[in-house]
């Protein structure tokens, strides 16, 4: 690696993630293009179990975050549902210097301010998700009998 | 409906303009921010032509077809909107140009869609007609509005169209059972009613994304520049992964109320 180069970790998950169901070649494909555009370096992806609540190989990367300057996936739906947990593993990241990009969201993890929007982000996501429920609440309460 | 006891005359009168035309037009709340825009994405649009050894220079916007090559328009449009988003303030000033509409008639908790977007839309070029269609439609949240700023006076072909929000539940309606079966045949069945939306500069445009909208090709002498970007209420339901919280929009305006009651249902374990 050369000095001065950004060297990303690409993570991609088969397990589903914000409703989305994203073939693997495709995430690494997005990471890929995501470094090639902005000049960072990918390091080919891992991908993450397919059981579900795991986060094994996700902390694994954040285990060697020495190695990389970066990590990079898709959403920030693919980190855990926990928000301690969550933070936990984003304030290693930090610590170490190790930046984490989002690309849906087009976010970048550098610091604990970061950490906080990601955090905000997934709670208001979290209580959303049982969106059209809440329509036919509100269609039922505001038609006139 | 009870609720609307609680809205001033003003904002009641707002709501069903709204509600019945599918859009309104409103004098810019902020004329700085405003002017201060149209100055950047000019300069951004000069540096270009610099960079790509054109010797002319943009002296007004609405005249810039007379130097910018048509082949070559998508290009600096994206150029634009690249260097527009990259500036951290740029969504705000943009939201200083109709945060009162906006809140008026979304709601004071806000969120807001990721990027500006930049249309230009110069004479005789096809490439940047917008076919009819409708947001909602394509999976933006139907809770979602568009406010729609002109940098150059926006008339006759070189402004866009709406139908109605009613025109377009029956389009709907048609197409779902299948007496319009493509696009084209809802364009064909009602374009004798597409009426351009005259907006100044100085005004802004808000309307409803359910509507179907589009623009047609510009037989005016003028080019039409402008930006547009999407609005809904914080706590709006989405229908689509992809149109939401973070992925499209960013929340601009939390109260204190929500924080506490996100902070709450977690400290109590009452979401996974």
């Amino acid at each position: 690696m050369l000095r001065g180069q950004i060297n990303v970790k690409g993570y991609a998950t088969p397990r589903q993630f914000s409703g989305f169901q994203i073939p693997i070649p495709l995430q690494s494909a997005a990471i890929r293009r995501y470094c090639d555009e902005r000049g960072l370096v990918f390091n080919h992806h891992v991908v993450e179990n397919v059981f579900p609540g795991t986060f094994l190989v996700l902390e694994r990367i954040v285990a060697e975050a020495h190695l990389f300057q970066a990590m990079a996936m898709c959403s920030i739906s693919m980190l855990p549902n926990d928000s301690a947990r969550r933070t936990n593993l984003l304030d290693r990241c930090v610590n170490v210097g190790m930046t984490v990009h989002f690309l849906f969201e087009s976010l970048i993890v550098s610091s604990r301010e970061d950490i906080a929007v990601v955090n905000e982000l997934l709670s208001l996501t979290g209580l959303l998700k049982d969106d059209l429920n809440r329509v036919r609440l509100m269609r039922d309460f505001l038609t006139p009998e | 409906m009870h609720h609307t006891s609680f809205l001033t005359k003003e904002d009641r009168d707002r709501a069903e303009q709204f509600l019945n035309n599918g859009y309104i037009i409103h004098a810019c709340e902020s004329m700085d921010s405003l002017h201060e825009l149209r100055g950047t994405i000019m300069n951004q649009a000069n540096e270009w032509l610099a960079e790509h050894h054109e010797k002319s220079r943009i002296v007004s916007l609405a005249d810039s077809h007379q130097v910018v090559p048509e082949e070559r328009i998508n290009e600096l449009r994206l150029r634009l909107f690249t260097g527009l988003n990259a500036n951290p303030d740029t969504r705000l000033s943009y939201f200083s140009l109709a945060s009162n509409l906006i809140q008026s008639l979304v709601g004071n908790e806000l969120a807001m869609q990721n990027k500006v977007n930049v249309s230009i839309q110069q004479p005789l070029d096809q490439s940047s007609v917008l076919e009819l269609h409708s947001d909602v439609w394509t999976g933006d949240s139907p809770f979602q509005v568009v406010l729609w700023v002109p940098l150059t006076d926006a008339s006759d072909t070189n402004a866009m169209f709406l139908l109605s929000p009613s025109e377009s539940r029956v389009a709907y309606k048609k197409s779902r059972q299948g007496e319009l079966d493509s696009m084209a045949a809802i364009h064909e069945a009602y374009k004798s009613q597409f009426r351009p939306i005259e907006v100044r500069y100085g005004e802004v445009l808000l309307f409803d994304s359910n509507c179907l909208h589009g623009n047609q090709l510009n037989t005016t002498t003028t080019t039409r520049w402008s930006f547009n970007c999407r609005f809904v209420s914080l706590l709006a339901p989405s229908t689509t992964p992809e149109r939401r919280l973070g992925s499209f929009y960013t929340p601009i305006m939390v109260r204190p109320a929500t924080v506490m009651g996100i902070r709450a249902v977690e400290a109590l374990g009452l979401v996974d």
